[in-house]
């Protein structure tokens, strides 16, 4: 991924800058096989030398009811997926996490742009989000359940909170570093402050905000499921407590394959958006 | 083109301090200064002594801290928008091509009655500073001798009478140097817009200006305001060789020397 300008280490709190092989195709030696098929190989013998040594372990070195094994999980997951209550599950899931990223990415961001464009509304503000954000966030999940319920309200304000928080810092912090010579050449020009902000900070903050969605992804779904296994009537993560009440590790599994499954779909999808609007860059 | 002369920009006991931390630094004291109408004004003077802050106090990008500035018989109190200003770096938005970066003050001023209009005027400036084929490239993909030539396109695209250009062609090599100061010579000379220049080059100032002022070291005042006396139209890769040249030259160096030898040694 291109390189983001990290300002003050707070500002980017927490963000995981994920790893992008280069897709170039053109090998750099002539000998031997393409760089990219020794990658591509490697990374398939490399799941296979997991699963297998996880398969060996069943039994043999680790009890079944803890680890179960991968063939145990294929073929439980398999089972699960013609039953109409696993898709109960994911659809509910799915609805809470969209609607708590969603309404996090919104709220980070109008209150980033608030503050950011506001000295005085900032100096007011920010040491109360700075103390809030140092509460670890999910030891305030259980005062949403007791407030909202076990219905979905609970865990989309879980996950909104926690992407809002995150998603406000990486656009204050883009804000603040804003390139000052840019916005004057366009006060020069006679430009307005709406025009500044669509001309000159909201591309420029594409970077900052870009970088938030990405980290939000996963974000979200931990706040999803960390409100399912509290208390919830439905969901992957109500599926997943409930198969560890009963020592049953394949379903526990085959719930752990779903949700990575959907945060590498949600990930695709946020990639693409990336892809779309940071094209000035390559 | 109307040959009236006047005073485009005044400077009347002008005082502008910076402060850093706690120190206060006085960058420019007691500046008295006049600029024409018309006219291609170099300003030259060793580094730190305030040239390029007198161009932010014109483009009122900046307050002064006594003393007023006057634009055209009006003094200056908010962001001067009458004029085009070209800064040292490019300052090219990344994010939009060399079309889209011409045509930004074209549609925050509305110049041209429609979309078509503004597009065939800027794909003219992107002719005429010679970038043809270039339009839907972004600005990282430019030379920084490109990035100048489009910076100075999105300036004069929408014909400010006034210029303010701030060492435009400092970082480039000799070379790209002479070819720009060319262009804009020949631009100059097509349309005699009033151009303040500011450079710590005296050769170039020579080159380019019709009139001379040369500024003492910080806190920056006016030393003397000289004329150059060489016929236009002027050619940056000859100009040099003319005796002329060599005597304006040695009477500059002569004045500026004192200002350099002095900075340099009060820096330690």
């Amino acid at each position: 991924m291109k390189v983001v300008a990290k300002p003050a280490g707070e500002v980017f709190h927490g963000e995981a800058v994920q790893e992008r092989t280069v897709p170039s195709g053109a090998a750099r030696a002539s000998r031997g096989p393409p760089e990219r098929t020794v990658l591509i190989v490697g990374r398939i013998l490399l799941v296979v030398a997991i699963l297998a040594l996880w398969q060996f372990a069943d039994e043999r070195l680790v009890p079944d009811f803890v680890i179960s094994s991968p063939l145990n999980v294929a073929a439980r997951l398999a089972q699960d997926l013609q039953r109409p209550t696993i898709w109960h599950d994911i659809a509910t899931t799915c609805e809470e996490w969209i609607m708590g990223y969603a309404l996090g990415a919104v709220v980070g961001i109008v209150l980033g742009f608030l503050l950011g464009l506001n000295r005085m509304v900032r100096g007011i503000f920010e040491p109360v989000l700075s103390a809030v954000n140092a509460i670890p966030k999910v030891a305030l999940a259980p005062l949403f359940l007791i407030a909202m319920g076990l219905g979905p309200a609970s865990k989309v304000a879980i996950a909104a909170m926690m992407v809002a928080l995150l998603m406000f810092y990486n656009t204050l912090g883009g804000i603040l570093v804003a390139p000052r010579p840019l916005i004057d050449v366009l006060r020069v020009m006679g430009a307005r402050r709406g025009t500044i902000v669509r001309k000159v900070l909201l591309p420029f903050l594409s970077t900052y905000i870009i970088a938030g969605l990405k980290s939000s992804v996963p974000l979200a779904i931990v706040g999803v499921i960390v409100g399912e296994f509290i208390g919830a009537d439905a969901g992957i993560g109500f599926y997943i407590r409930q198969a560890t009440s009963l020592f049953d590790s394949a379903g526990l599994f085959s719930g752990v394959v779903i949700l990575i499954v959907l945060t590498l779909l949600g990930n695709g999808l946020v990639q693409l958006l990336e892809l779309r609007l940071l094209r000035w860059q390559r | 083109m109307s040959e009236t002369r006047g005073v485009a920009v005044g400077f009347y006991g002008v005082k502008k301090i910076f402060t850093k931390g706690r120190n206060l630094l006085t960058v420019l004291d007691k500046l008295t200064l006049q600029t024409e109408e018309n006219e291609l004004t170099c300003i030259v003077g060793p580094s730190g002594c305030g040239k390029s802050t007198l161009l932010n106090l014109v483009a009122g990008l900046s307050p002064v801290d006594a003393g007023r500035v006057e634009f055209r018989g009006r003094p200056v109190t908010a962001v001067n928008t009458e004029i085009g200003y070209i800064t040292q770096d490019s300052n090219l938005l990344p994010w939009f091509t060399v079309l889209e970066n011409i045509l930004l003050p074209l549609d925050i001023r509305n110049v041209g009655k429609t979309s078509a209009q503004r597009r065939s005027l800027a794909l003219e400036w992107i002719a005429q500073v010679g970038l043809d084929g270039f339009e839907h490239h972004y600005p990282h993909q430019l030379s920084g001798g490109m990035q100048k030539r489009v910076s100075i396109a999105r300036t004069l695209v929408y014909d400010p009478d006034v210029i303010l250009m701030d060492e435009p062609f400092g970082p480039l090599d000799a070379i790209t140097k002479m070819v720009l100061q060319n262009l804009l010579l020949r631009l100059w000379q097509e349309r005699q817009k009033t151009i303040i220049y500011v450079t710590h080059d005296i050769a170039e100032a020579i080159t380019l200006g019709d009139r001379v002022v040369i500024m003492t070291k910080r806190p920056g005042t006016v030393k003397a305001v000289l004329p150059v006396r060489m016929a236009r139209p002027r050619d940056a890769f000859s100009l040099s060789e003319t005796p002329e040249y060599a005597a304006i030259h040695r009477q500059f160096w002569e004045l500026m020397r004192s200002e350099v030898i002095e900075a340099d040694e009060s820096r330690g």
